[in-house]
């Protein structure tokens, strides 16, 4: 009968003292060791303790024990019994819940993820459920310390029902096929067993260790601070972090240990740095790190326990062409592989809204048959349609812009195809769902483009994996029930590059175990962060899993204080960085470390804060690029070389020149516009044109209205807006209020109109495109143009006028300083006499009236010809041409980003 | 210390306390202290519940705590003695508690559960962590935090909801009268208005099978109207007033020729058909056009003109129809409203359910939701019960803080928590701090007159002690007395008590400035008609530039005072002023722009928070735009404002370069590639990767320039680009190439670094911006990191939701960044923003006009805060008849207004440690803060003006500038394997796999599938690894490898360290009697000559033989390698 035995040592001497050990106790089998089984947190630790075995047996040749992890060791025994994946458990729990009628408004899969964890504890920490109900529910009661109530029946009801129905169906589950594992290796223990750094086992563990002791000897070396020497670091280490709730108060252990040890060497090893935000704290890593491997060291571990900011500083630090091997990973659902997947759904969710169209698009991976080249190509085509057009929404749209383009079209119809090939409305199987994404990513090419990414292979080897293990499930789900559980695989899954090697690695605290490092960096060690918060089971609290005999906080804690103390005692150099602001706001620092700061200034006067400052100088080291500071914060001013000088111009653009020299220089002079944007309702640009239509069609029917029937006419008015606006409202309930505005305004106009034709005008002409060459001195020439909205006559004398969708007040406030709008002078010069009138109609007001400059038209438009004139000939002779906008032009004006107003210095 | 506060009951831990506490008098000292106190008496810390209004001031209460927990665990004991007579206890009591007072640290940092400081928001959010499994609450959820977005795309939803509807649907129908009447944009913030009030109307319409129905009779009730009656008709059917009408008429046209043309129109008005022009006609008649009836007095000529009858006539019946048309008028003022309400109340309600759809949708829950589902919840008495067990912590002490800022559902919500404890003797200790007197947070549905009530609530079941702390620990004598005169006797600051100083010696001055004036608009031109060039000649801002004016006072003034006036500090003692001493504030951020430009004309460092401002800033719009440009190359107005960014400087020149039509005969086929640099054979056409080179669709009538921007940049002989065009050619093209595959953070980090992207802003930009600069770029940086925890990888989703983020109203969208300590510049705040901070100097902007009512379009809302949902809810509109008919409610709400508007004005005096200043632009307003401080300064008599001469500070040594250490320089390191594994290396990797897997002892055909489930391989490709495997295992001629037989042991993958401390693996290793095999499987080539495969393994199977030559001594040691077929050769 053999036995188990247990040893505890100081961390940083355990690999050692097990070593010795295990010479020790098999010194008759040396050098062969190869029938031992040595157990070890993970498999980084196997060769420090190979050479740690060689140099406890004096250096010889050593055939090595079989070295392995507790889950790789039960992975090789195989029970025979099938075991059920854990996707097909999620699909059977849902059920039950979908039968049962529970929580039919919420998440039914985060439930049934959330009840997976729980009955995988309950089998792992070998709970025993009580077989009544009632007894569950008493227990409850005690754990909770209350009497029950509806709440706490359904919690009890919904644990202790499910629990038994799923464990009665005589399939095994992971935890239990583990179980399994595990006890058939025990009774097959051919060789002494060692456990090396094992000091949290679950009771399914402990209890295998137990039976295995029956056959063979069990060897378990743990680490424990205590047993260090007094005047060790792990000694010190563990004396601060003593559970206070037994332990000698603060004072008394700080007095017991500089008593024990006079000088604490924790003082040069480990280093708080608090950062004044994210960006700080990333570029202290990465300068700590880019200097200890400038320093020769070989083995640095950042140990990530804030995300962000290990994503930044390994930003900065590839910067520096140093590469990270990171072993903590990220997502699947946040690399770009698993966003196309996302995208193609969202387009069929969408009906290919165009965002979500050219984003799928724009993708590396779709097409990944074509050129590269030739898929941008067509993408941009079409983005340029589909801004012109404005069209939204639904492929036979995009089909209709399409016209000719073949390649284009060939998209589309790949689409299409793949498409159809997802038919949403029918409730199927998940495996079934999931076959069909498969095709559909066939179709789009999306799969060989995948294929050549890491992230994107991994995407489709879980794709894959899904669907084999979920064939034999029929349960029918509906396409959102599917893409929710989809969202959560991707969102469960890690992704790790493993295609870098780097002494430098990103990982986490537990991983660290056994391992060796010549320094390492605790990234992200405030209070938020660390104690890392786990995620919180939504069953029972605290207090109640301790009854029931759940791991709870405490057994966290106590590993991770475990795992510090290692840690901290045996890499030589340690960091610790926090944001000791954040946002602005204080943000703590971990308490394990501010009771460490504190422990240590109580005993030793010495804190561990900012042992070694880094000043802003040292982090910035910027690139000088010799990039003088052009004069950047002046008013810029350029000069037209004759070849882009406009050769014509429009009244908007004179109205242009006039805002701002500049804003036309770079509107009609470098031809810059905004790109079309989608308009996904009408707004007020397109109103002023529906309105422009609209009166232009009117009044090519009825040039007169005084004659007519006023009924008929009204009438008739209306019927063209409403054909006008039909598209808009079809399209967006939205425009009815535009047309309601509009319509507001028809007895308005018409009357204002009757009155015009009482004073004897008539409408000659509509929508009149029209020039005028205008000679320049020096002999060149200018080209005004123009559309004229209208053109009335009374007799030989001619009216222009322009429709405004403005207010009358504007439109007064606009003609009051002389000459500063110039669309009307423009349009009196544009036709071939110099009409009697020119004046804006306000056609959006409820009384409908006309506005004409104060001053003379004649005057006014000579005026307006001479300056253009005086104006262009200068531009010719290269006068510049400054940014000088008043604040009401430059408020909307799009070309701020090319004068840069905002870094003016006056 | 002022000994007329008691501290001590304030402090006693065994005591339920209320304080009203006045700005700057210190509690977050008080809250703190009263914490420690709780923890020194034997409280856990989880059985403490603190409770303030942010996030902020919850981390530096907690900040503040541990700074203290170390006081007490690291002073000398007789500091911490002193520390602990601070905190009102008594030597007695300090002897007894001191050893547990140097513990505390300990007991606090190591609590499980730990306590609890936190907001509402983010308790309400545990405690929905935790809520009862049930129905519906369980889930997933994710809290959203900007709402705006999710709103606009409820509106687009519910405007297609209706569009799908058929004709008769009320709510389309409603949504169409909306539009009608009040047009798109007021309907459109009339329903959003409605959405932000969610919380509200669910509380109004809790339990109401039909809510609308419901609010909407509410609605009638209110205004007591017949929505039916048609009050027109009646009205004309009166035949009594149509004989007055006639009679008035008649009377009218004798009367004065003004009254004959009235008498006309009545005339007219009369023959009218429709009720409703006639109705207005005649209004117009009896009524002024400000709606007041017009004065009808009497006079000598008018009584000779009518006779004396008849101008008492006249009169009387001026008076029954303005009478009787005003009755009318009222009553359809009150239709209208009504209906309004009925519609507006019915498409709010819509818009609401498609929000909230969506949201379920997406499973996210917003502030509004959480702070609604608590209270529903713990509103189940039997559900409270049940999170007061569910939660870990049993709350014994509860803590509240700016009590002021509470709104009425939080106080229920707490009701309900303090109720769920039962009887007397579990009941927790209260402690609630607030000032009614800085509220300010009535937007956000703040209530102050809480206060009171909740005063009395708890002096009723937890015989609270009321105390009053008027003593300001934070102001100069100067400030305090001009605030008390200033506060003292107001009608609208009810509740003012005079307040005392802590600081008697403390120097400082309150002054205003003098108003800016207005410029007098500059002469016309005279004579003829002479045309402003503007090539020549800017045009005037015609706008207002009194808060030009203003700034330039300021800036003028800060730079006077820089370096001079004299700053009491409180660690370091008197120094001069710096720039970070002065704070700025403004009510609102109208003029913000003005302010400055004037600043960093006079070279002033600013930092402006602007709430909600970063996206806006020149900096993030480039890196926008840089972003825009690399997923849509031919946007050419991006691509030239990145090129004329500091990021790459180019100048106007450089863009000129290329807008210049190149030579015509350039082919403008759409299909055609450029190679993208000339003279490069890099890049030829068609290459992948290239982008087309031709947009068919743009500017085609621009000029005939077929190419976009991007494509005459690559295509540009390079020499005839300048460096700065140059340098962008080349660093453009490798971002674009990034674009696709890099998330959004990674890309943007390589543009930082590749483009030195820090260090020319910093060297572009006005040196008072810098600052600013710096930190924006970096808080854009970490938007991109943030930005929903890195889910969006796709540049086009990054650029839509900044995009969306920058429409946010401003609580929503990013603010600035902020920059890390040591920045020495100038604040500038909104008052809002400024509460909870304070400054040596504080000066008031802006503070000379009328504060902004709240009109337009509304919810309209009456929850008196006793009551336990609102007594009112309605919709007003900015039209003064519908308002007319909510008059009551109107006056009410403008009172609390009035209140809050003072209340703003004490919250940004008592910002003031030693200085504050007042300014203003002339105007016409009289209400204003301005005028409002000097009336009552002058009052009383008190200075308005700086001190004359800045105090003289003594000059101070510069600080020494550091030394900088050497840097080593970063060596790089870590290698990318880019090579992925090969088919082949897999193949040989799977093999091994199996051959150690496998047991031979047993039947191999048996263990096929559990290899093949092993590998997750489907059969296709397992086969061919199958068959390798049994070759080896089945082949006769190594049958004794591995027949357990005829060998003592093997091995598969067997270690061994050498005595070279090397770690080595061996395929297998077979144990015979007298020799021992180390077989090496090879799976590469195969065929050739034995010798000739072998020779390259001889090296590392010399090194095998050697080792195990010493772990078997007395063996022979043979090395074999197998190579298939299997083909056994042995070296
Ligand atoms: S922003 Fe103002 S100054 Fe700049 S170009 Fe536009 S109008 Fe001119």
């Amino acid at each position: 009968m053999s036995s188990l035995n247990n040893y505890a040592f100081a961390p940083d001497q355990l690999l050692a003292a097990a070593a010795r050990e295990v010479i020790a106790l098999e010194r008759s089998r040396l050098p062969n060791l190869s029938s031992l089984t040595v157990l070890l947190p993970s498999l980084h630790a196997a060769g420090n303790f190979g050479r740690a075995l060689s140099e406890a047996a004096g250096g010889i040749t050593l055939l090595l024990p079989r070295f392995a992890t507790l889950r790789d060791l039960a992975g090789q025994a195989d029970p025979g019994l099938a075991r059920v994946p854990l996707s097909r458990r999620q699909a059977a729990i849902y059920q039950a819940l979908r039968a049962r009628e529970w929580f039919r408004q919420g998440d039914l899969w985060h439930v049934s993820a959330e009840l997976l964890r729980l009955f995988d504890e309950i089998t792992l920490w070998q709970v025993q459920l009580p077989a009544s109900s009632e007894d569950f529910l008493q227990q409850l009661e005690a754990a909770y310390q209350a009497q029950r109530g509806n709440p706490m029946q359904f919690e009890a009801r919904l644990v202790h029902e499910l629990w038994f129905a799923m464990s009665g169906s005589g399939e095994l589950d992971d935890a239990a096929h583990y179980q399994m594992q595990l006890s058939q290796l025990a009774g097959e223990a051919a060789g002494p067993l060692y456990l090396v750094g094992l000091n949290a086992l679950m009771p399914v563990e402990q209890a295998f260790l137990e039976r295995y002791a029956q056959f063979q000897p069990v060897h378990a070396f743990i680490s424990d601070g205590r047993q260090d020497s007094p005047a060790g670091l792990a000694y010190l280490l563990d004396t601060a972090w003593a559970d206070p709730d037994q332990a000698v108060p603060l004072h008394a252990r700080a007095a017991a240990c500089l008593s024990e040890a006079p000088a604490s060497g924790l003082g040069q090893r480990v280093s708080l740095f608090g950062a004044h935000g994210l960006e700080h704290e990333a570029e202290v890593l990465a300068f700590r790190v880019g200097q200890w491997l400038a320093q020769g060291k070989s083995a640095i571990a950042v140990i990530v326990q804030d995300r962000l900011v290990a994503r930044r500083a390994r930003a900065l630090l590839e910067r520096a062409e140093v590469l990270v091997q990171d072993e903590t990973g990220w997502t699947l659902s946040t690399t770009s592989a698993s966003t196309v997947l996302m995208r193609w759904l969202d387009n069929l969710d969408s009906q290919f809204h165009f965002q979500d169209l050219l984003d799928l698009l724009k993708s590396p991976f779709i097409f990944s048959a074509w050129d590269a080249g030739r898929r941008r190509n067509a993408v941009y085509r079409l983005e340029q349609l589909i801004r012109k057009h404005s069209v939204v929404s639904h492929l036979n749209h995009y089909r209709a812009l399409a016209g000719e383009d073949e390649d284009i079209l060939e998209l589309l119809q790949m689409l299409y195809e793949a498409q159809q090939i997802l038919d949403k409305k029918k409730q199927r199987p998940l495996s079934a769902w999931l076959h069909s994404l498969q095709e559909s990513l066939e179709r789009l090419e999306i799969r060989p483009g995948l294929q050549r990414d890491q992230a994107g292979e991994q995407v489709l080897r879980l794709l894959d994996g899904l669907l084999h293990e979920l064939t034999p499930d029929t349960t029918p789900f509906r396409y959102a029930e599917w893409r929710q559980w989809l969202n959560q695989q991707l969102e469960a899954a890690v992704f790790r590059d493993d295609s870098i090697t780097s002494p430098v690695v990103f990982t986490h605290l537990a991983a660290c175990r056994l391992r060796h490092f010549d320094a390492a960096i605790i990234a992200g060690a405030d209070a938020t962060h660390l104690p890392g918060q786990g995620r919180e089971s939504v069953f029972f609290n605290q207090a109640v899993r301790t009854q029931l005999g759940l791991p709870d906080r405490r057994t966290a804690l106590a590993s991770e204080r475990q795992d510090l103390i290692s840690l901290l005692s045996s890499v030589p150099e340690v960091w610790v960085t926090w944001q000791a602001r954040r946002n602005g706001e204080p943000n703590p620092l971990s308490p394990w470390f501010e009771r460490l700061e504190t422990f240590h200034v109580l005993a030793y006067g010495l804190s561990l804060r900012g042992a070694e400052a880094i000043s802003s100088q040292m982090l910035a080291a910027e690139k000088q690029d010799g990039f003088a500071a052009l004069a950047m914060t002046g008013r810029p001013a350029p000069s037209l070389p004759p070849a882009l000088v406009p050769e014509t111009v429009s009244a908007s653009g004179y109205n242009s020149l006039m805002a701002c020299p500049y804003q036309f220089f770079a509107r009609h002079a470098l031809h810059l516009n905004e790109l079309d944007e989608v308009a996904q309702a009408l707004e007020k640009r397109d109103y002023g044109e529906y309105v422009h239509d609209i009166l232009h069609r009117f009044h090519s029917r009825y040039p007169v209205v005084a004659d007519g029937e006023p009924g008929v006419q009204e009438q008739a008015l209306r019927e063209i807006s409403k054909a006008v606006f039909d598209h808009a409202i079809e399209a967006d309930f939205v425009s009815h209020a535009w047309l309601s505005r509009w319509e507001a305004s028809i007895p308005g106009y018409l009357a204002w109109q009757r009155k015009r034709e009482c004073e004897g005008w008539r409408w000659l002409a509509g929508e009149l495109a029209s020039t005028r060459q205008i000679a320049l001195m020096g002999g060149g020439s200018l080209t005004l143009r123009g559309r004229l909205d209208r053109v009335d006559a009374k007799g030989a004398e001619q009216a222009v006028l322009d429709y405004k969708t403005q207010s009358l007040d504007n439109l007064k406030k606009k003609l009051k300083p002389a000459g500063e709008d110039v669309q009307l002078a423009c349009y009196a010069l544009l036709l071939e006499t110099l009409p009697r009138q020119a004046a804006f109609v306000a056609v959006d007001e409820e009384v409908v009236q006309q506005v004409e400059p104060v001053e003379p038209l004649a005057e006014l438009a000579e005026a307006n010809l001479e300056r253009l004139q005086i104006m262009f000939q200068s531009l010719h002779e290269g006068e510049p041409l400054p940014a000088q906008g008043v604040s009401a032009a430059c408020q909307y004006c799009e070309m701020r980003g090319l004068c840069r107003k905002d870094y003016w210095n006056e | 210390m002022n000994d007329s506060f008691d501290f001590r009951t304030a402090l006693d831990p065994s005591r339920s306390v209320v304080i009203e506490a006045c700005a700057g008098s210190g509690k977050t000292w008080l809250l703190v202290s009263r914490i420690l106190r709780l923890l020194l008496a034997g409280a856990k810390p989880g059985e403490i519940l603190a409770i303030t209004f942010t996030r902020k001031a919850a981390q530096e209460m907690q900040a503040r705590l541990l700074e203290w927990l170390n006081v007490l665990a690291l002073r000398p004991e007789d500091e911490v003695r002193e520390f602990l007579r601070q905190r009102a206890l008594d030597a007695h009591e300090i002897d007894a508690i001191l050893p547990e007072a140097r513990n505390l640290l300990e007991r606090v940092l190591t609590a499980e559960p730990a306590l609890t400081i936190n907001t509402f928001h983010g308790w309400f959010l545990q405690l929905l962590q935790r809520a009862p499994l049930g129905e519906g609450s369980v889930g997933n959820f994710s809290l959203l935090d900007q709402t705006a977005a999710l709103q606009e795309e409820a509106w687009q939803n519910f405007a297609e909801d209706l569009a799908a509807q058929a004709d008769g649907d009320p709510a389309a129908a409603a949504l169409q009268a909306l539009f009608r009447e009040y047009g798109l944009a007021n309907t459109r913030t009339l329903l959003l208005g409605f959405v932000a009030k969610r919380a509200e109307w669910w509380a109004y319409t809790a339990g109401e099978a039909d809510p609308v129905a419901y609010a909407v009779e509410r609605v009638r009730i209110e205004l007591d109207v017949d929505p039916e009656q048609d009050v027109l008709a009646e009205l004309w059917l009166d035949t009594v007033l149509a004989g007055w009408l006639v009679e008035y008429a008649s009377i009218l046209g004798e009367n004065s020729p003004t009254d004959q043309k009235l008498a006309m129109q009545l005339v007219d008005s009369l023959a009218l058909e429709n009720a409703h022009q006639r109705f207005e006609q005649i209004w117009a008649v009896c009524f002024t056009k400000t709606g007041t009836p017009r004065a009808r007095n009497p006079s000598s000529t008018q009584a000779k003109r009518l006779g004396a009858d008849k101008e008492m006539r006249l009169f009387e019946f001026h008076q029954q129809l303005c009478f009787a048309l005003y009755e009318a008028h009222d009553r359809l003022a009150a239709q209208a409203a009504y209906r309004f309400n009925r519609d507006g109340l019915l498409c709010g309600a819509a818009l609401l359910a498609a929000y909230q759809r969506l949201k379920e949708a997406r499973q996210m829950l917003d502030f509004a939701d959480v702070e609604w589902r608590v209270f529903q919840l713990l509103s189940r008495s039997e559900d409270a019960e049940y999170m007061q067990y569910k939660l870990d912590s049993r709350y014994k002490h509860i803590l509240l803080d700016e009590f002021q800022d509470t709104n009425p559902l939080q106080w229920q919500v707490m009701q309900s928590w303090l109720s769920a404890y039962g009887a007397a003797g579990n009941r927790p200790s209260v402690f609630l701090v607030g000032d009614p007197k800085q509220s300010i947070y009535r937007f956000r549905r703040a209530e102050p007159r809480l206060f009171q009530i909740a005063a009395e609530d708890l002096a009723r079941d937890f015989a609270v002690a009321r105390l009053e702390q008027d003593t300001s620990r934070r102001s100069a004598p100067a400030v305090i007395t001009a605030v008390n005169r200033v506060f003292a006797e107001q009608p609208d600051f009810s509740g003012f008590r005079e307040h005392a100083c802590h600081h008697e010696d403390l120097p400082g001055a309150i002054a205003l400035m003098p108003l800016a004036e207005k410029n007098l608009a500059s002469a016309g031109s005279e004579g003829g008609l002479v045309l402003r060039n503007p090539l020549l000649q800017p045009r005037e801002e015609d706008e207002d530039v009194r808060h030009e004016q203003e700034a330039e006072q300021v800036a003028e003034q800060i730079s006077a005072m820089v370096g001079k006036s004299q700053i009491m500090d409180e660690k370091t003692g008197p120094r001069p002023a710096e720039y970070r001493d002065f704070m700025l504030l403004v009510r609102g951020r109208t003029w913000l722009a003005s302010y400055e430009r004037k600043l960093r004309a006079a070279r002033i460092p600013y930092l402006s928070s602007r709430q909600g401002g970063l996206l806006d800033t020149l900096e993030c719009s480039d890196l926008v735009a840089l972003l825009e440009f690399l997923v849509t190359p031919f946007a050419d107005l991006k691509l030239a404002q990145v090129l004329r960014s500091p990021i790459f400087g180019c100048s106007d020149g450089d863009l000129m370069l290329l807008a210049t039509p190149t030579s015509p005969n350039l082919p403008l086929s759409p299909a055609r590639s450029v190679p993208a640099e000339s003279g490069s054979t890099a890049a030829r056409s068609g290459e992948a990767g290239e982008e087309p080179l031709v947009s068919p669709l743009t500017r085609g009538e621009q000029g005939g320039l077929g190419l976009s921007w991007w494509q005459r940049l690559r295509q540009l002989d390079g020499e005839i680009l300048s460096p700065s065009l140059q340098q962008a050619r080349a660093l453009l093209r490798s971002w674009q190439a990034l674009a696709d595959r890099l998330p959004v953070h990674d890309l943007l980090d390589r543009i930082y670094f590749e483009g030195n992207v820090l260090a020319r802003y910093l060297a572009a930009v006005p040196e008072a911006m810098a600052g600013a600069v710096q930190a924006n770029l970096r808080a854009f940086i970490e938007l991109a990191l943030n930005m929903d925890s890195g889910r969006y990888p796709s540049l086009a989703r990054f650029i839509n939701e900044v995009a969306a983020l920058r429409r946010a109203p401003g609580q929503e969208s990013p603010d600035e960044g902020l920059i890390g300590d040591g920045g020495n510049a100038v604040r500038i705040l909104t008052v809002h923003g400024a509460k909870g901070l304070e400054a040596p100097i504080v000066w008031l902007l802006d503070a000379n006009t009328a504060p902004r009512n709240d009109g337009g379009y509304r919810v309209l809302l009456n929850w008196p805060p006793q009551a336990p949902a609102p007594q009112y809810f309605a919709l007003l509109s900015h039209k003064a008849e519908l308002a007319r008919a909510h008059e009551r409610h109107v006056n009410e709400e403008l009172e609390h207004a009035r209140r809050e508007n003072l209340n703003l004005l004490y919250v940004a005096m008592t910002r003031a440690r030693q200085m504050f200043i007042v300014s203003g632009c002339a105007g016409r307003a009289s209400e204003t803060w301005y005028q409002h401080i000097h009336r009552n300064l002058a009052e009383a008599g008190l200075p308005e003006e700086l001190p004359a001469g800045p105090f003289d500070a003594p000059d101070l040594p510069l600080p020494l500038v550091e030394e900088q250490p050497r840097l080593l320089p970063v060596p790089p390191t870590g290698r990318r394997e880019t090579v992925r594994l090969d088919a082949a290396r897999l193949y040989g990797i799977r093999v091994h796999a199996l051959l150690e897997w496998l047991r031979p002892e047993l039947p191999l055909e048996g263990q096929a599938e559990s290899m093949r489930a092993k590998l997750a391989l489907d059969e296709d490709s397992f086969a061919p690894l199958w068959r390798s495997a049994l070759d080896v295992l089945e082949a006769p001629e190594l049958r004794h490898f591995y027949d357990p037989a005829q060998y003592l042991a093997a091995y598969n993958e067997l270690g061994y360290q050498g005595a070279d401390g090397e770690l080595r693996r061996l395929d297998r290793l077979v144990e015979f009697a007298d020799s021992v095999w180390v077989l090496d499987y090879k799976t590469g080539a195969s065929g050739g000559n034995p010798e000739d495969l072998a020779a390259p393994y001889l090296g590392q199977m010399r090194e095998y033989r050697d080792a195990m030559g010493s772990v078997f001594p007395g063996k022979a040691i043979h090395c074999a390698l197998i190579f298939p077929g299997p083909v056994l050769v042995e070296v």
